[in-house]
């Protein structure tokens, strides 16, 4: 009798206390995968480098205002562009990230709550049989 | 009291608690149950849309195979793990053993007067059925249920706590946390003598045992970590999207060059068991701030590409150094970028470009065989071109990170004339993989052609592979040719109905391979060794002494008597011209080594210049006389003719050669003389062997003084015989001995005779005839052969043209004459 009072209190403490500890890593694990699968934090660093490594070079000797303009507005829109495409990129594993986030969110919920939806399925299985 | 203590121990202790709680009935059938209640739900759900109550019996089955998952996770994550407070030896227990001593010490108690020894314990060990345990029962060919029937019977008394004690010490030495079956087996195969005998007499070695049982750990953990695929360090593995667009594309670096990324996904990020020494030099020398390029130098087959997959591995999940972790590490084919430019420029043009993506892109960048394209290249040879230039002026750089592969012969010939180029690099050595390491990359490569070819590689085998490879194949180096018998056994196997690979299939590859015989001694060897003296006196005449020592010394190295390292026999032959030293050393090539073809024959005269040593052991674009031959034919007779006559430095080589059993070819090959037998032959002395048989003496005197003689004249220095396995006389021969020797080699002719159908017989005095003619004691037998082709031969051939004889016929040769007489 004595095995049996041991594992229910064994039992609860894992279910309340244990596994939500190891979904809460889990969750964890998920956002830090998230961020390098999209390497957020690579792009922030990066965000106005120029798209492709495209950039343009003053080629011709002495003053051209029109090259120099040339040249300029060539690489603000090369990093414009760059920028566009990262933040797009960032936007999109952000959008991971909170996915995963709130998916595990549920998912903790759930356990939590697992023994009270299991006994509410159960019965209202029974009623379903009965009436 | 001690012994009843401990039970008393292991029945309150908490791992038995956790092992009673899975035998309860809330855990015992959860499997049975999951699949159960999945079933009747699917059933149910697909029955309601006919009959609505079934609903309600759908959610009572999902309910219920919610409750067994729940369960069975309360299994896994708690049941299985071990408590952490550890103060006694029962606290380090695993779950097998625990159950296995607690159902050991219950089984002791009912049968009374029975006190538990490692026989019983061992016996319920078994019945655990514990993965590791079965796994390496069943790689070693072991049937545990004879095993176990043995282990009931015995009754020994003793000492049962200590041998425990020893597990557990021998378990925790190995950094484990836990006492698990597997840790007992190898104590027990030398503790329990019921064990022990059983692998004596199945033939499996405690080193066997050791390794099966290493084998088995690293496959759990492997499966362990990868079922955990929720992991950081696993999910890692799906690589990285975003990555591209932070660092700088890289387009013509990816148009020409190989990411090991693929290679590594491919493997499924597999462990990598070679050079992992090595690895981890490289990895510390790609971080270095400055001098950040590494040089793998060693020869074709050393696994050095496995270095860079392991590398590639390690920074894909983030396993290496900070520095370098999760860069890509690419492997630039140059040749198609050469293939591909039209001009020198271009190639240069479109090298600064992909170096300069490489440094943007940060990539770890890696040339095969670099001395190819560096140094001093052939003129004109076809795809390829000097590149050191290019690549000089990105080396320095902290920031470009390169990998260079080359062989020693690479690097003195092509690199080192290059040293500004050179020194941008570390050079880090890599040497054949060890066989712990070959024996380990043989376990992991056993599995996939398992599952390829549908054999079955027993652990014997694998071992026996590693083993003899070292042994017999020693010119190669190691995994290479350990992985070239693997696969070869593997497809052989598979086309046997029985699809086991045992030990003896290993030495008949390797026998088929070598050409050595190797393995259990055949039974035809076995007579060809005891019967070699008649053998060999079946071409030799007289020479007693010398046959019987060679014969001994052939026997000694075939039964492996002794560990050596030089070749398995070296000898010297000494006596004068014509008394059968060439012969003996012909015969032995035929009856040992299969065929006179097997021999390696070498005239030192030949040798006189110290310029010669380059042609004995060759150079770059030349072969070796001696090595290349030996490379070739690695079982066979080496024979120096008169071997005085070579130049002394060149006489100093085969002291290593008999040392060592090696030397060091022109281009820095090693090459190995383990399996072959060296005779060399000298007629220096030879006069004082006339006189000394003139005048009757001893014959250990006269092999005394002849030594004395050789060494006194500086015709050998005495280091130089002493590692002879002997020095052999051969006396010279009589006038008997010359007739026997003329009625061998008419026989020779009556063979080929015999074949054409015409019969030929041998009168003495045609043997005497041949003897008179053809003797001189100085030449001894060496003018017989010609005397009788000049005679006999010539007579004969006349004969046959002219139709004179004819088949069916019976000759006789005049001794007079040599005219043909039909009889």
């Amino acid at each position: 009798m004595a095995l049996e009072i041991e594992l229910i209190f064994e039992i609860l403490w894992w279910h309340f206390f244990e596994y939500p500890k190891k979904i809460i890593k889990t969750i964890k694990d998920f956002l830090k995968f998230s961020f390098y699968y999209f390497s957020i934090v690579d792009l922030l660093k990066t965000l106005f480098a120029p798209w492709k490594g495209t950039v343009w070079i003053k080629t011709k000797r002495g003053f051209d205002f029109g090259e120099i303009l040339d040249v300029f507005v060539s690489n603000l829109i090369s990093r414009i562009l760059g920028a566009l495409v990262r933040i797009f990129i960032i936007f999109f594993g952000l959008i991971f990230s909170a996915f995963c986030l709130i998916l595990g969110f549920f998912f903790f919920l759930f356990w939590i709550f697992s023994p009270i939806i299991f006994i509410i399925l159960f019965f209202y299985g029974i009623s379903k049989l009965l009436f | 009291m001690e012994y009843q203590n401990f039970y008393s121990e292991l029945k309150k202790s908490k791992i038995l608690k956790k092992v009673k709680s899975q035998k309860t009935i809330l855990f015992n059938f959860v499997k049975i149950e999951k699949r159960i209640f999945l079933l009747s739900a699917l059933i149910s759900l697909f029955l309601s849309f006919k009959i609505p109550r079934f609903l309600g019996f759908f959610f009572v089955s999902v309910s219920f195979f919610w409750f067994a998952i729940w369960r069975e996770l309360f299994l896994k994550t708690n049941l299985k793990t071990l408590p952490t407070k550890k103060e006694k030896l029962v606290d380090f227990l695993g779950f097998e053993m625990a159950q296995a001593l607690f159902s050991a010490f219950k089984f002791a108690k009912q049968k009374r007067n029975l006190q538990v020894n490692s026989s019983l314990f061992l016996y319920f060990l078994l019945a655990e059925k514990e993965q590791k345990l079965n796994f390496v029962f069943l790689r070693l060919l072991i049937n545990r249920n004879d095993l176990k029937e043995r282990l009931l019977k015995d009754e020994t008394k003793e000492e049962f706590l200590d041998i425990l004690s020893e597990i557990g010490e021998k378990a925790l030495e190995k950094g484990k946390t836990k006492i698990e079956g597997i840790d007992a087996l190898s104590v027990l195969a030398q503790k329990n003598k019921v064990l022990r005998d059983f692998l004596i007499e199945k033939n499996i070695t405690a080193e066997e045992l050791e390794k099966a049982t290493r084998w088995a750990e690293i496959l759990e953990e492997e499966f362990l970590e990868t079922k955990k695929w929720y992991k950081y360090e696993n999910l890692l593995r799906w690589g990285t999207i975003g990555r591209d667009f932070a660092v700088s594309y890289t387009p013509l670096l990816d148009k020409f060059s190989l990411d090991f990324l693929i290679l590594v996904k491919r493997e499924k990020f597999k462990k990598i068991f070679a050079h992992e020494e090595k690895l981890k030099e490289v990895e510390r020398i790609l971080v270095q701030p400055a001098k950040n390029d590494v040089l793998l130098v060693g020869e074709a087959g050393t696994a050095r590409r496995s270095i860079i997959e392991a590398l590639a591995r390690n920074c894909a999940l983030g396993r290496s150094s900070k520095g370098i972790n999760f860069k890509r590490v690419m492997l630039l084919d140059l040749q198609t970028l050469f293939a591909t430019c039209q001009t020198p420029e271009a190639i240069e043009n479109y090298l600064h470009q992909i170096l300069a993506e490489a440094i943007k892109g940060e990539v770890i960048l890696v040339i095969d065989d670099i001395h190819k394209f560096v140094g001093s290249l052939k003129e004109k040879e076809v795809g390829t071109m000097e590149i050191s230039s290019v690549l000089s002026s990105f080396l320095p750089l902290p920031s470009f990170r390169m990998i260079g592969i080359t062989t020693p012969a690479g690097l003195h010939r092509n690199l080192e004339t290059v040293p500004g180029f050179l020194e941008n690099f570390e050079i880090v050595e890599i040497p054949s993989v060890s066989k712990d390491e070959t024996l380990q990359i043989l376990e992991d490569r056993a599995l996939r052609l398992e599952q390829k070819y549908n054999v079955f590689f027993s652990f014997q085998s694998l071992f026996e592979i590693v083993e003899l490879c070292d042994k017999y194949m020693p010119q190669k180096p190691f995994p290479e040719k350990a992985m070239e018998i693997l696969d070869a056994l593997a497809i052989e196997i598979s086309k046997r109905p029985q699809r086991i690979v045992f030990q003896e299939d290993v030495s008949q590859m390797i026998t088929e391979k070598t050409k050595i015989p190797v393995g259990e001694i055949k039974k035809a060897e076995k007579e060809k060794l005891l019967n070699l003296e008649e053998l060999i006196h079946q071409r030799i005449i007289n020479q007693e002494m010398a046959v019987k020592e060679i014969s001994e010394a052939l026997r000694r190295a075939r039964a492996e008597i002794k560990a050596r390292k030089g070749p398995m026999g070296s000898f010297l032959f000494l006596g004068p011209t014509g008394v059968g030293k060439t012969e003996t050393a012909k015969a032995l090539a035929e009856i040992y080594f299969g065929s006179e073809k097997e021999m390696i024959r070498l005239d030192m005269s030949e040798f006189q210049n110290l310029q010669d040593i380059d042609r004995l052991l060759g150079k770059e674009g030349q072969e070796g006389l001696l090595t290349t031959p030996v490379i070739d034919k690695p079982f066979s007779l080496i024979l120096l003719d008169e071997f005085e006559k070579a130049h002394p430095n060149i006489l100093n080589l085969f002291l290593q050669v008999f040392d060592e059993g090696h030397l060091t070819d022109g281009t820095g090959k090693k090459v190995v003389f383990k399996n072959n037998l060296i005779i060399a032959t000298s007629n220096a002395g030879a006069e004082l062997i006339f006189k000394a048989v003139s005048e009757n003496k001893n014959w250990q005197t006269m092999k005394e003084g002849l030594i004395n003689y050789l060494v006194d004249n500086r015709i050998f220095k005495p280091e130089l015989l002493n590692r002879f396995d002997g020095v052999i006389l051969f006396s010279p021969l009589s006038k008997e001995n010359l007739i026997k020797i003329s009625e061998l080699l008419l026989k020779k002719i009556q063979k080929n005779l015999f074949e054409k159908g015409i019969e030929f017989l041998i009168s003495e005095k045609l043997k005497e005839k041949i003897v008179e003619l053809s003797y001189d004691p100085r030449f001894g037998a060496r003018e017989m052969q010609r005397v009788i082709d000049d005679t006999v031969g010539n007579a004969l051939a006349k004969a046959l043209l002219e139709d004179k004889i004819k088949r069916g016929d019976r000759i006789e040769i005049n001794p007079e004459n040599f005219e043909i007489k039909k009889i």
